[in-house]
């Protein structure tokens, strides 16, 4: 709430500060045929109408504090060659431009946009077509990246960019995008303090959001469907998580969310559905994970050994193939008052909890994370019956990963 | 006329008929008889068709009878157990056997009226008794007028009264030409309807003949003292 | 041919009539509508319905697939008899039995589904493919009963064919894959386990609709092969043609065994 806060009063700020510049407009057949012009007689806080219409635009470099407004969605064309725009000054807005057709390259990081060590930026609803990158923000404070719809068609990951990169960035708000056909949908590194909301990341060839290094980000209402893998978080601390979307995310190696090396984090509230793996946790330590739906995934839960002290309460578990598979005989990790649809456990005293534990891993989906192949025998009348005697006598799978206290109705 | 060549037939080991030959007379009524075990059950069925033989033959007029439909559809056939699906109606069991033949010729109710089966018509053949199911059998093997008749322990489970009237039926369609081919246990029935004799031991015909001939080549007043007198002679051993 | 439907004809009669044909179609109905109470979601019931599929049903078919073969033999003895060809007989018999039991299948899984759930378009394929494989589980296992009771005639040896059969199919050809699967982990296994599960018809008819429903989300994990494979168009055609071979090869069989028999 706060951040909106900030968000909102950002566009306040922006909207003040440019009233008493003067106002230049750009179209095919007026004084300033193309923005670069406009920009040389343009002084800072300066508002620049483009009118609808092509421009053909390559590396323009934005060195002074002007809002940019498209109307019409005049198109910004690179052609096939260096960047689209690239932003050097701050406190520049950039509205309802259609920018395409930067260069791809395998040595330099080409984009649509490119935001460099500036801060106080507002990037909004604009059209990212065909890009390498859409949109490149490098050692930036408080820009605001929202509204944008940002589509390319990347085929191979080596040789495709992210759609919204963020490389040593403070305090961004990304809210309301849509990206689509990037490598990453959006990539942060080494960027902390970040909000991200309210965005839709869809058939991106890796993740849809993806956190490098990125401590103490937020993110929450986005939609993840059709990548490769919804969200990748790695190396970081203090994640936020709320109320997403995980949807659809299959393949040999696909997630809803990959949790690599990640502390003291939260993930609540959200809808793990149908993916290969719904969260994928990799020497993750101290993450509580609670009122979160699982639903029709090919594992809800892959818990690797090296992950301790995670707490997963109040989740719902539903027609999931495996509720939780791990590769360790040991657990460090709780389990308590979720809803399992496959506990077969009563009530008898009436507290909403089934009197016996229930045991989430089942041998089956032990041996299957050992020996994939064996994944062709699932529903066979000879592993449920391995599985119903593994339950009597344990041998395989971990004693202690139970749920004491499983809820004998859905908590989500 | 039936004839009957150089019939072998062996379950494994043992020579169920070794080398039969016999010229079955048309328009007689002819037993055959024989102890448990000699082969007549199995020269009943290869003549049914129901047994493949090693080896020989059996022709009717110079045409193999295996596989001869023809044939079957000049054959009327009593089994010793019924051969009806138990949830058919009587009336339908009677239908399918009509529907396979695409017989739309009058047919010989006689017996089936005089059985009372039409009473039963519409009964499930589960809820019908050993008697009435025999009398069924019995009534559909004279119903599509075969030229003959084979008719396996007739009368073994009929009650006197239906007995009667069946072994009349017998006789009226064999004074019409029908030839009869019968097996039985009980040498006096055998007596009272057979012509003539085949009897069957160890897979061998020894005797094949007139009932009143063996009876007065042992001398003896009944054929059951007669058929032992044969046995007597063939085995030293007797057991009907 | 104008007498094996006729057989069949008279065989249905008696089929519609019989105990166990209604049992078997009231069990799957108040089964599946007993699923839709207690779980509601379409996805879950089918896959109950499934595990039924490859456990239950092979079993059930081969017991009274003998049963009824042994059963009918004063049947069998007096059509044979009357003017009718052996083959047709033997088909009659067979489709006499198998007709009922894939229809008393079909309508007690549909039913339930068309009443309780509103068979939306992502609902329509696992169910097709559910109703196509269990049907084709009724077949193959009545054909194979059928097998087994043509050339066992004593009854006891032939029950205990049956069941072996059944285990070996339904129980321990799975084991003998995992086992591959194990000791072979080393090598690239989807293609050979592909081929080996075609030729067990459960196998075949379970992974057939596990890729066509729940699992679908897994097999993106390692199923690449037979994912692409068995979702494709060939892949099903082929899958199909292998349970119609798996229905058609022991009928055969018994057929060309049936005209030589001694009865």
């Amino acid at each position: 709430m706060i951040r909106l806060l900030f968000f909102l009063f950002l566009l306040g700020v922006s909207f003040i500060s440019t009233t008493p510049g003067k106002t230049l407009v750009v179209q095919p057949n007026g004084k300033f045929k193309s923005l670069a012009t406009a920009l040389e007689a343009a002084a800072d806080y300066d508002t620049i109408i483009v009118k609808s219409g092509k421009y053909k635009t390559n590396n323009l470099i934005i060195e002074k504090s002007v809002t940019i407004i498209g109307e019409g969605l005049p198109v910004f064309d690179a052609a096939g060659k260096g960047s689209v725009l690239i932003v050097r000054s701050s406190f520049v807005t950039l509205k309802g431009l259609k920018i395409i057709n930067s260069e791809y390259s395998f040595r330099t990081d080409f984009a649509g946009v490119r935001l460099e060590d500036v801060s106080n930026c507002t990037i909004s609803d604009n059209q990212f077509y065909n890009n390498f990158f859409g949109l490149y923000l490098q050692r930036t404070n408080d820009i605001v990246v929202t509204g944008n719809n940002i589509l390319s068609f990347a085929t191979a990951q080596a040789s495709s960019g992210n759609g919204i990169h963020l490389w040593y960035c403070k305090n961004t708000i990304i809210n309301g995008n849509t990206i689509a056909g990037h490598r990453d949908g959006i990539y942060l590194e080494f960027s902390s303090k970040n909000d991200i909301f309210g965005n839709v990341a869809k058939r991106n060839l890796r993740y849809g959001l993806h956190f490098m290094f990125a401590d103490s980000s937020v993110y929450y209402n986005n939609k993840f469907f059709k990548n490769a893998a919804g969200v990748a978080v790695m190396y970081s601390e203090f994640i936020d998580m709320h109320n997403n979307l995980f949807f659809d995310n299959k393949g040999t190696s696909s997630y809803g969310l990959l949790l690599k090396e990640i502390r003291r984090s939260v993930i609540s509230g959200n809808k793990f559905i149908e993916n290969t793996k719904g969260i994928f946790l990799e020497a993750s330590d101290k993450i509580t994970l609670k009122n979160n739906l699982f639903q029709k995934n090919g594992w809800a839960i892959l818990l690797m050994s090296n992950s301790m002290e995670n707490n997963f309460e109040r989740n719902t578990f539903i027609g999931n193939n495996f509720d939780v598979a791990t590769n360790s005989s040991q657990n460090y990790n709780t389990f308590t008052m979720n809803y399992w649809d496959n506990y077969e456990g009563y009530d008898l005293n009436k507290d909403g909890y089934g009197d016996v534990p229930f045991h989430p891993v089942s041998l089956f989906s032990v041996v299957v994370t050992e020996y994939k192949p064996t994944l062709i025998l699932m529903r066979g009348l000879f592993t449920r019956l391995l599985d119903i005697a593994e339950r009597v006598f344990p041998s395989l799978t971990p004693k202690q990963l139970i749920d004491e206290k499983p809820a004998m109705k859905r908590t989500v | 006329m039936i004839n009957v060549s150089n019939l072998t037939k062996k379950y494994k080991k043992l020579t169920a008929l070794d080398s039969v030959s016999v010229k079955i007379t048309e328009g007689v009524v002819t037993a055959i008889v024989g102890p448990n075990g000699s082969g007549k059950t199995t020269f009943l069925k290869s003549i049914l068709g129901l047994v493949i033989p090693e080896n020989g033959s059996i022709d009717l007029n110079g045409t193999s009878i295996f596989h001869n439909n023809d044939f079957k559809r000049m054959t009327g056939y009593l089994p010793q157990i019924h051969g009806f699906p138990s949830n058919l109606t009587v009336k339908e069991s009677v239908q399918l056997l009509k529907n396979l033949r695409d017989d739309v010729s009058d047919h010989d109710m006689e017996l089936y009226r005089k059985f009372g089966l039409n009473e039963h018509e519409n009964k499930l053949i589960k809820q019908l008794s050993g008697g009435t199911l025999q009398k069924l059998s019995a009534s559909i093997a004279f119903m599509f007028r075969p030229k003959f008749l084979i008719l396996d322990e007739p009368t073994a489970s009929l009650d006197p009264w239906a007995s009667n009237i069946f072994k009349e039926k017998v006789q009226a369609v064999n004074r019409e030409g029908v030839s009869v081919l019968l097996t039985s246990h009980i040498m006096s029935e055998v007596e009272e309807m057979a012509d003539e004799i085949i009897f069957i031991l160890e897979g061998k015909i020894r005797y094949h003949g007139g009932v009143e001939e063996l009876m007065s080549t042992y001398e003896t007043p009944t054929l059951e003292k007669a058929i032992a007198g044969i046995m007597g002679k063939e085995l030293k051993l007797c057991t009907i | 041919m104008h007498n094996l439907k006729k057989i069949i004809n008279y065989q249905l009669r008696d089929a519609f009539r019989s105990k166990l044909v209604i049992f078997y179609f009231l069990f799957f109905l108040v089964f599946t509508s007993l699923m839709f109470r207690f779980i509601g979601e379409t996805s879950g019931v089918i896959t109950n319905i499934l595990n039924i599929n490859v456990s239950f049903v092979p079993l059930l078919t081969l017991l009274y697939g003998t049963t009824f073969f042994y059963n009918s033999r004063g049947y069998i003895l007096f059509m044979l008899t009357q003017p009718v060809r052996r083959t047709d007989l033997f088909l009659g018999i067979w489709g006499g039995v198998a007709i009922p039991l894939v229809l008393a299948q079909l309508v007690g899984v549909l039913l339930p589904f068309i009443f309780f759930s509103r068979l939306t378009g992502d609902a329509i394929v696992p169910l097709i493919s559910l109703l196509v494989t269990g049907s084709f589980i009724v077949t193959v296992f009545l054909a194979l009963a059928f097998f087994v009771a043509v050339w066992q005639d004593d009854k006891a040896k032939g029950f205990g064919v049956a069941i072996t059969v059944w285990f070996l199919m339904a129980l321990l050809y799975d084991g003998f894959i995992l086992a591959i699967s194990i000791f072979f982990a080393d090598y690239p296994l989807e293609t050979p386990l592909l081929i080996i599960s075609t030729l067990n018809p459960i196998d075949l008819a379970r992974i057939f609709c596990l890729i066509h429903m729940d699992a679908s989300a897994l097999m993106g994990y390692t199923g690449a092969v037979f994912k692409s494979y068995l979702q494709s168009t060939a892949g099903s055609i082929v899958a199909i043609v292998a349970l119609l071979l798996w229905t058609s090869i022991p009928l055969t069989l018994s057929v060309l065994k049936f005209k030589k028999k001694d009865l």
